[in-house]
C-alpha cells in the first residue's frame, strides 16, 4: 500500500512538473533575429557596423541578425547606440521544441537542486523576487484558514446528516439546499458572499465583513466560508446517501424487532457501519476545499499558496509548480491517512480477508 | 398520486427550462437586445450629480436601456452574454463530447477483454488524487503568457485558436480517465453475464459484444454520467476563468489609471470565461459583470443538473410518467413544429447582431477597421476628457505615450493639466468628442490621428481643441501622443 502510494505522489509531482514547465518548449520570438529602428537615418551599415556579427536582413523592416539564443543581450547593446531608436524581438508563429522543452526542464531542476524554487515579478519591482522567504508565510496565511474549515465542514457535515437522517423531515429540507448547493460553482459563492460583505457595510455603515486583503490584513470569514459550504455539502451528501443504505439492511429490521429505539440503532449500528463511506469521502472534500481555497484567494485577493499567481500586484510567477506540488501533497497527505486510517479500523469482511 | 403528478410536472418543468438553454444557446445571438459592434458602445453619458451636468464614462449599472449594465467599453452585457453562450457551453459540450467519445470504447473495450484495465485503474487514480485544477492551472499559466493571450490578441489570431486547441486537449486529457475507467468496470460487470458468455462463444468479437450487447445496457448510465462530466468541465472553465484563463481573444483595456496603471483583456465575443475573468478583477467597481456572467453559468449548471435528476427520476419510475406515443402525441408535436418555425423564422427574419471584430465578415473589411479606429479613438478622448474634467490628472496620462520626438507638439503630460484647471474652474464646458481624421503628421510611415474635443467657454463661444493621437497598436487601445490645440 504504501508503495502505490509513494508510486501515485511520484506520478502527481512528475506530472505537475511537466505540465506546468510545458511553456518552456514554446518558441515566441525568433532566436536568432531582431528588429531595429533607427532614429533619423536609414544608414544600417554605418550604425551597425560597430556590431560586425550583426547582418543586416531586410531594410525596409530594420530585420537584423544576431548570434543565435543572444537576443536579451543584443537589444541592450542596440539600445546604448545613440541612432537607434527601438530595438524589439521578432515575433514567430508559437511552435513546441522538444528539444528546447527538455533543455528548460533540465535547467528548472538544476535551479531546485541549488534551492532556487521559483521567483515572483510584481508590477512595481523590476527584479524578481524568490519565492523562498515568502513561502513559509504563504503557507502558514492559507493553512490558518484551510485548517478551521475544514475541521468545521467534517463536524458540520456529519452533524447535519446525522440530523436529517434522524428527523426526515428536516432530512429532505437539507437535501434540498444540498443539492443547490453543489450545483453552485465555488467563485459564485464567494461573489454572493462578498456581495453580502458589501450590503452589510452599506447598512452598517462600516465594514462588517472584510471582502479583500489591503495589505497585511487578511479576510478570514469570505474565505472560511467559501471553503467550508461545498465540503461540507459533499459530507452531508455521501453520508445521507450511506445513511439511508443501511437503513434498508436487514441487521437494522432485526435491531427494531428487538425494540431498539431509532436513536440507538443509529449510534450503534449505523454509524459504525458507515465509517468507511465517510473515509471515501474525506479525501474528496479535502481536494475539493483545496479547490476553493484556490478560487477563494483569487477572489479576496488573498497572498496565499492558491491565490499568489493571479494577484493584482503580480506580473508574472515562475514558482507554481512548487505551490501546485504543495497544495497537491496536502490533498495526498489526506488520502495517505486515510488508507491508514481504513486499514485499521474497517473490519475486513471479504473472503479470505 | 399527488407525489407523482409533482414528478411529472418536475420533469416537464426539467425538459422546458432544457430546451429554453438550448435554444438561448443556438439562437443568442438572434435575440441580443442591443449589437456588439464598435459604432454601438455606449462610452459616455451625461449625467446630473448634486445639480451639475458631469460627464460619467462606462461601465454603467443595470437600468432600463442595458438591464445586466454595460462592460468598460459600453457594451451592453446582456448582449455580450447572450452572445458568448455558444462559445462557453459549446466548447465545454465539445470537450465532453471528445472525451467520451475516447474513454467509452477505451473503456468498453478494456473492461470486455481485461487488457490495459490495471493502467486505466492507475491513470485515474493518479489523476483524481489530486483537484484537475493543480494539474490544469500550472499548464495553462505558462502558456497563457506564452502565446501572448495576456496581451489581448484578436480572436482571429492564430495563436488564439493555438491556445484553444490547447486548452481543449489538456482538459479533454484530465477527464479522459474518470470515465474509462467507470466504462471499463460497468463492462467487466456484465462481461462475466452469461449472455456475453453465450455470444463469445459463438464467435462475436470484443467490439460487437462491448457495443451490441453492453451498450444497450450501459445507455442511461452513459448518458447520466455524460451529463455530470459536461457540468464538471462547466465548473473547470469557471475556475479557469478566474484565474484569467478563457477562451477566445479579446482587447486589452486599461481600468485603473493608477500608477502603475491595470489592465484587462476584454472579449470581443462575450465568452463567459473572458467575461468572468474580466468580471472578477473589477468586482469591487463594476460586481454587475460578474454576478452576470456567473449567474449565467450558474443557471447553466442548475438547468443541466436539474434535467439530469428529473431524467433519473423518469428512468428510474417510468410507469408514473407514461404518455402516448410521440406520433400520436398531437400537442407536443404542435409545439415542436411551432418552435422549428420559430427558430426558422428567427434566423432568416432577424439578422445576426453580432458584427464582432473577430468574425470580420463585413463586406468592406477596411471600412470596418477605419470604424473601428474611429471608434475607438473617440472612447479614448471620452476617457481623457473625463478624467480632466474630473481633475484625474494620473488617470488621463493613462492613456497617454510618448510620441516620436521629430512631431513637434505639446506634450499630453505636460499640458492636459491646463485641460483640467479650464474645466475645473469653469472657464470651459465640455460639449462632446468631434470629428476624427487622418493627421498630416506622420512619422516613418505611421499613421495619427487628430480628433476634435468640442468645449464651451465662460462667454458661450464654442472652440474646437485638438488632441494628436495614435491607433490601437497590438491591441494595445489608442493613446493621445500630443496636443495640437488646447485652452487660451
Amino acid at each position: 500500500m504504501i508503495l502505490r502510494g509513494l508510486i501515485i505522489f511520484v506520478c502527481v509531482v512528475a506530472g505537475i512538473f511537466l505540465a506546468s514547465n510545458v511553456d518552456k518548449g514554446v518558441e515566441r520570438f525568433a532566436p536568432d533575429q531582431l528588429h531595429v529602428q533607427l532614429r533619423g537615418t536609414d544608414e544600417y551599415e554605418r550604425v551597425l557596423a560597430k556590431l560586425p556579427e550583426v547582418h543586416i536582413l531586410d531594410r525596409e523592416t530594420g530585420l537584423v541578425q544576431i548570434p543565435y539564443g543572444q537576443t536579451t543581450a543584443y537589444i541592450e547593446r542596440l539600445r546604448e547606440h545613440p541612432e537607434v531608436g527601438m530595438a524589439f524581438l521578432v515575433p514567430v508563429e508559437p511552435t513546441f521544441s522538444l528539444k528546447r522543452y527538455g533543455s528548460e526542464l533540465s535547467k528548472q531542476l538544476n535551479q531546485y537542486r541549488e534551492g532556487n524554487y521559483g521567483e515572483l515579478y510584481y508590477n512595481r519591482a523590476p527584479r524578481a523576487y524568490p519565492i523562498n522567504s515568502y513561502l513559509e508565510n504563504m503557507i502558514s496565511r492559507s493553512l490558518s484558514y484551510l485548517i478551521p474549515a475544514l475541521i468545521f465542514s467534517v463536524t458540520a457535515g456529519l452533524l447535519l446528516a446525522i440530523w436529517g437522517s434522524l428527523q426526515p423531515r428536516i432530512g429532505r429540507l437539507l437535501d434540498g439546499g444540498q443539492a443547490l448547493l453543489m450545483a453552485l460553482p465555488d467563485f459564485f459563492i464567494v461573489v454572493l458572499l462578498q456581495i453580502l460583505a458589501i450590503f452589510l457595510a452599506k447598512a452598517a455603515g462600516r465594514t462588517v465583513i472584510k471582502i479583500m486583503q489591503v495589505g497585511d490584513d487578511v479576510p478570514f470569514v469570505i474565505p472560511f466560508l467559501a471553503i467550508v459550504i461545498l465540503p461540507t455539502a459533499l459530507i452531508y451528501g455521501a453520508m445521507r446517501i450511506a445513511f439511508d443504505r443501511e437503513w434498508q439492511e436487514s441487521y437494522i429490521m432485526t435491531a427494531k424487532s428487538k425494540g431498539l429505539t431509532r436513536t440507538q440503532i443509529f449510534f450503534r449500528h449505523i454509524l459504525r457501519n458507515t465509517l468507511e463511506d465517510f473515509l471515501v469521502i474525506l479525501p474528496k472534500s479535502v481536494a475539493l476545499a483545496v479547490t476553493s481555497l484556490v478560487i477563494a484567494e483569487v477572489m479576496t485577493g488573498v497572498f496565499g499558496l492558491g491565490g499568489y499567481a493571479v494577484n493584482e500586484r503580480i506580473t508574472y510567477v515562475t514558482s507554481l509548480p512548487i505551490t501546485c506540488v504543495l497544495l497537491a501533497a496536502f490533498v495526498m497527505a489526506t488520502h495517505l491517512i486515510v488508507a491508514v486510517l481504513r486499514n485499521t479500523l474497517i473490519v475486513q469482511t471479504k473472503e479470505g480477508a | 398520486m399527488r407525489t407523482a403528478a409533482m414528478q411529472r410536472l418536475q420533469y416537464r418543468l426539467a425538459v422546458t427550462l432544457m430546451i429554453l438553454l438550448v435554444l438561448t444557446t443556438l439562437f443568442g445571438h438572434v435575440l441580443m437586445p442591443q449589437p456588439i459592434t464598435p459604432d454601438m458602445n455606449d462610452t459616455y453619458r451625461w449625467e446630473t450629480v448634486d445639480g451639475v451636468r458631469t460627464m460619467v464614462t462606462a461601465p454603467f449599472p443595470p437600468d432600463s436601456q442595458n438591464w445586466l449594465g454595460t462592460d468598460h467599453r459600453g457594451y451592453d452585457v446582456l448582449s455580450m452574454i447572450l452572445n458568448g453562450a455558444k462559445y462557453t457551453l459549446g466548447f465545454s459540450l465539445a470537450v465532453t463530447f471528445c472525451r467520451y467519445l475516447i474513454a467509452l470504447p477505451v473503456g468498453l473495450l478494456a473492461g470486455v477483454t481485461g487488457r490495459g484495465r490495471s493502467l486505466l485503474a492507475t491513470l485515474q487514480m493518479i489523476v483524481s488524487s489530486v483537484p484537475a485544477l493543480l494539474i490544469v492551472f500550472p499548464a495553462l499559466y505558462g502558456l497563457y503568457l506564452a502565446y501572448g493571450m495576456s496581451e489581448g490578441l484578436s480572436p482571429d489570431d492564430p495563436k488564439v485558436f493555438q491556445f484553444m486547441v490547447l486548452l481543449f486537449a489538456l482538459l479533454v486529457l484530465i477527464g479522459l480517465f474518470q470515465p474509462a475507467h467507470q466504462f471499463s468496470e460497468r463492462a467487466r460487470y456484465y462481461a462475466d453475464k452469461l449472455f456475453v458468455t453465450v455470444s463469445r462463444t459463438i464467435g462475436a468479437s470484443d467490439w460487437r459484444i462491448a457495443f451490441r450487447h453492453l451498450m444497450p445496457h450501459l445507455r442511461p448510465e452513459v448518458l447520466f454520467a455524460f451529463l455530470a462530466d459536461f457540468v464538471q468541465v462547466l465548473f473547470l472553465v469557471g475556475q479557469l476563468a478566474v484565474l484569467s484563463i478563457f477562451l477566445g481573444g479579446g482587447e486589452v483595456f486599461v481600468i485603473d489609471a493608477d500608477d502603475p496603471s491595470s489592465a484587462v483583456v476584454l472579449t470581443q465575443s462575450g465568452e463567459w470565461g473572458a467575461l468572468i475573468a474580466y468580471g472578477a478583477k473589477t468586482f469591487r467597481t463594476a460586481p454587475w459583470i460578474i454576478a452576470a456572467s456567473g449567474g449565467s453559468l450558474t443557471v447553466s449548471i442548475l438547468i443541466l443538473t436539474f434535467f439530469s435528476k428529473q431524467w433519473q427520476n423518469r428512468l428510474a419510475r417510468p410507469a408514473i410518467y407514461r404518455s402516448r406515443p410521440w406520433r400520436a402525441n398531437k400537442p407536443a408535436l404542435a409545439a415542436v413544429t411551432a418552435a422549428v418555425v420559430a427558430c426558422t423564422a428567427l434566423l432568416l427574419v432577424l439578422p445576426s447582431r453580432t458584427e464582432m471584430a473577430a468574425t470580420g465578415l463585413a463586406t468592406d473589411e477596411q471600412l470596418r477597421q477605419q470604424e473601428e479606429i474611429r471608434s475607438d479613438l473617440t472612447r479614448t478622448a471620452a476617457n481623457v476628457v473625463a478624467a480632466t474634467l474630473n481633475d484625474r490628472l494620473s488617470e488621463a496620462i493613462a492613456y497617454t505615450m510618448s510620441g516620436p520626438p521629430e512631431i513637434k507638439v505639446d506634450r499630453p503630460a505636460l499640458v492636459l493639466d491646463r485641460w483640467s484647471k479650464a474645466f475645473v474652474s469653469g472657464r470651459y464646458a465640455f460639449v462632446d468628442i468631434g470629428e476624427v481624421r487622418v493627421s498630416d503628421l506622420s512619422f516613418d510611415r505611421s499613421t495619427f490621428y487628430e480628433v476634435d474635443v468640442r468645449v464651451q467657454s465662460q462667454s458661450g463661444g464654442e472652440e474646437t481643441w485638438r488632441l494628436l493621437m495614435t491607433p490601437r497598436m497590438r491591441n494595445f487601445g489608442s493613446r493621445v501622443i500630443g496636443v495640437l490645440d488646447g485652452p487660451k
